[in-house]
C-alpha cells in the first residue's frame, strides 16, 4: 500500500492552517460586528457552522473514497475513506457540543427534539459512529475494507438526502446561515464567515495529511519489523 | 452580556480542547513511531551491510 505524502506539504499545511486559524479568530472577535438580535452569542456560529459544513463534506468525501476503493480494490482509498470519516466524527462531536451550548443560551434548552436540523445531524453522526465498530468487528482485512466501503457509500448518500429533507421541512427554529437568497449576514459578517470556513477546511486537510503520514509510518514500521524477523529466523 | 460571553467562551473552549486533545494524542505517537522506525531501519541496514 503506497500513501504518498510530500514532505513540503507536511511543512506548509500546518503553518498555513495555524495562520488562517489565527486570522479567523481575529476577524471573529475584532472585525465582525455584533449581531443586533443575538449579540455576542452569534459569534458561536463562526465556529459551529463551518465545523458542521466541513464534517458533512468529510462524510461525503469518505463515501467518494470508498467508491474509489470498491472500483479499484486499492486499500489506500479505503484508508483515506476511514481517515475522512474518523476526522468528520471528531468535528461532529464539536458541532453537537457547540450547537448545544448555543441552543442553551438562545432557546433555553440544550437540545430540541422537534428541530429537524439538530436531529438530522445527530442521525448522520450516529450513523457514521457505527462505521468504526462495524469496521473493527471484521478480522479479515479484505472483507473489513469492502464492508466498511459499502457502509461509507450508503452513509455518504444519506448526507445530501438528509440535507434536502431538512431544507424542505416546514417550521424552522434553527437559523439559516446560508440560503439561496444570500443568508442573514452583512458584509463583514460574511467575510468573517468565509475566513472561518477556509480555516476549518485547511484544518481538516492538515489533519487528513498528518494522519495519512502517520499511517504510512505505521506500515513502514510493520514492514521493517517483518524484514528483521525474517532475517532473525534465517540466522 | 456576561451570560453570553460565558457561552461563547465555552463553545470556543470546547473547540480548543478537542483540537489540543487530538494534537496531544497524535503527535507524540507519531514522533515515537518515527524514532522507532529510524532505529529499526538502522538495525536493518547494519545487518544487510
Amino acid at each position: 500500500m503506497i500513501l504518498p505524502v510530500h514532505a513540503t506539504r507536511l511543512r506548509i499545511l500546518p503553518a498555513a492552517t495555524a495562520t488562517t486559524l489565527a486570522l479567523a479568530a481575529a476577524t471573529v472577535f475584532f472585525y465582525a460586528p455584533e449581531d443586533a438580535d443575538q449579540g455576542l452569542l452569534q459569534k458561536i456560529f463562526y465556529l459551529h457552522v463551518p465545523m458542521a459544513i466541513v464534517a458533512l463534506c468529510g462524510f461525503i468525501a469518505g463515501g467518494v473514497f470508498a467508491i474509489k476503493h470498491l472500483r479499484t480494490r486499492d486499500r489506500a482509498w479505503d484508508l483515506r475513506s476511514y481517515i475522512a470519516i474518523h476526522l468528520s466524527l471528531i468535528l461532529g462531536v464539536g458541532v453537537l457540543v457547540t450547537g448545544s451550548i448555543w441552543a442553551r443560551a438562545a432557546w433555553g434548552h440544550w437540545w430540541v427534539w422537534n428541530e429537524p436540523t439538530l436531529v438530522s445531524f445527530l442521525v448522520v453522526f450516529l450513523l457514521f459512529a457505527c462505521y468504526q465498530p462495524l469496521r473493527f468487528s471484521i478480522e479479515d482485512p479484505e472483507r473489513q475494507a469492502r464492508y466498511a466501503s459499502v457502509f461509507a457509500v450508503v452513509g455518504a448518500a444519506f448526507v445530501p438526502l438528509n440535507f434536502l429533507a431538512v431544507r424542505m421541512a416546514q417550521g424552522f427554529v434553527h437559523p439559516r446561515v446560508l440560503t439561496s437568497a444570500g443568508g442573514n449576514m452583512t458584509g463583514p459578517m460574511r467575510v468573517t464567515f468565509y475566513v472561518c470556513l477556509l480555516a476549518m477546511v485547511l484544518l481538516y486537510v492538515t489533519m487528513f495529511t498528518v494522519e495519512i503520514a502517520a499511517k504510512r509510518d505505521s506500515f513502514k514500521l510493520r514492514r521493517v519489523r517483518r524484514e528483521l524477523d525474517a532475517m532473525e529466523a534465517r540466522a | 452580556m456576561i451570560h453570553g460571553t460565558a457561552y461563547v467562551v465555552a463553545a470556543y473552549g470546547v473547540f480548543v480542547t478537542i483540537l489540543s486533545a487530538y494534537v496531544g494524542i497524535l503527535f507524540p505517537r507519531m514522533r515515537s513511531k518515527r524514532r522507532r522506525l529510524a532505529e529499526l531501519e538502522a538495525q536493518l541496514a547494519e545487518r544487510k551491510g
